[in-house]
């Protein structure tokens, strides 16, 4: 039986209160896609918009959260494919950016390990970013995250495993830097 | 180091994916592997960075331009409103959201902020200054500058808000922006004139 069309405008209403809901983890997502908090919340704009045309198309027994993060994923890459931007995955940290980290009692090394972390994320390649933000940020088992991305759950699986073994090369790098840094202003 | 283990069992066993049979032999794995439990220990510590780092939009408030579209009634297909009066309630709509913007903020600064992970930390050294620089001499809006000597630090910072409280204290709400390399961290502060006539950060909400 078809819904009426006040049914559709009631369902509709109720989506986008969701969607309203959602809003926060969906930014969330994004900015661990995005290299930039500005980009992350166009991309969310860009998503929101697309599921705003596509609302009739979510099923009674469609996840909608699943979808909606399926629909910012899949904005990004597009838009990734559009700017041509696969390139330089591997920024590697340098040495004497963190020198002004040396007092670890103040908020300055905390402005650092936020940096730290961040360039560390955008080091990983896209797709093993992607995976690790859905199960470690937004806590998504194996197979829900592998439906948002249209992968096998194992190649899922795989992805989390070597970006967490990445991310942590990469901290353990900078915090040797930084340890670095700090014997050598205490040997001058 | 040479990896003897199997990360991807590992990493399934951190996220509890793995199923009873499959435990006990990553667990015997963990106990006699001192890299195996380097791995688990890196990721658990790793990750809960990544949620710290990235649970601050969460905190945030959700900018206009993102809820708009959501709280606009949809356009009815048949039998559409005339544009006049679809117009005039896109209007209404934007004044009520303005005036409960200007109303929340009223509120949640009168009874002290209400978002979370606020701490009280000193600034120190180049930040401070920068600052302390930015809330003496620029109205709210502008942004002051400093780029850290040769190295690829760039601190810029923002006054967005001033007022006082009924003490007669003057506030300054501010946004921090450091930016090394292409990475860029954003830090919101508040600060208010202490009695020497200086600036003094009393928050920042990473």
């Amino acid at each position: 039986m078809t819904p009426r069309p006040d049914q559709n405008r009631a369902r509709g209403e109720a989506l986008k209160k969701e969607m309203i809901g959602l809003l926060p983890r969906l930014r969330r997502f994004a900015r661990g896609l995005s290299k930039d908090p500005e980009q992350a919340d166009d991309l969310v704009q860009d998503a929101c918009e697309r599921a705003l045309d596509r609302l009739d198309q979510v099923r009674e027994n469609t996840r909608f959260d699943s979808w909606l993060y399926r629909i910012v994923y899949t904005r990004w890459i597009d838009r990734l494919r559009r700017q041509k931007n696969r390139q330089a995955h591997l920024v590697l940290m340098t040495d004497e950016n963190r020198r002004a980290a040396k007092d670890g009692r103040s908020a300055d090394s905390r402005l650092h390990a936020a940096l730290d972390i961040r360039t560390a994320l955008n080091a990983l390649p896209e797709v093993h970013r992607a995976a690790i933000v859905l199960v470690v940020v937004e806590g998504y088992a194996y197979g829900e995250a592998a439906t948002i991305l249209d992968l096998p759950v194992g190649t899922v699986a795989s992805r989390v495993a070597r970006a967490r073994g990445m991310l942590a090369e990469l901290l353990t790098r900078q915090e040797q830097s930084r340890l670095k840094a700090v014997a050598q202003t205490q040997g001058k | 180091m040479k990896m003897t283990f199997d990360e991807t069992a590992l990493s399934a066993y951190i996220d509890g994916e793995l199923d009873t049979e499959a435990m006990p032999a990553v667990e015997h794995v963990i106990e006699s592997d001192a890299s195996a439990r380097h791995y688990v220990l890196d990721a658990v510590k790793s990750g809960a960075h990544l949620r710290a780092n990235l649970n601050s939009a969460l905190e945030e408030e959700v900018p206009d331009r993102l809820l708009n579209p959501l709280t606009m009634k949809q356009p009815e297909q048949v039998g559409r409103k005339p544009r006049v009066l679809r117009n005039m309630i896109s209007l209404a709509a934007a004044v009520i959201l303005l005036l409960t913007g200007f109303l929340v903020n009223e509120f949640v600064d009168r009874t002290g902020r209400s978002r979370g992970q606020a701490f009280v930390e000193p600034l120190s050294g180049p930040y401070r200054d920068v600052v302390d620089a930015a809330l003496e001499n620029y109205l709210s809006g502008t942004s002051h500058e400093w780029r850290q000597g040769l190295r690829p630090v760039t601190v810029r910072v923002t006054p967005l808000k001033t007022y006082r409280d009924k003490e007669g204290v003057y506030y300054r709400e501010y946004r921090l922006e450091v930016k090394r390399n292409d990475q860029t961290v954003y830090v919101n502060g508040l600060a208010y004139r202490a009695s020497k006539g200086n600036w003094k950060t009393k928050a920042l909400y990473f």
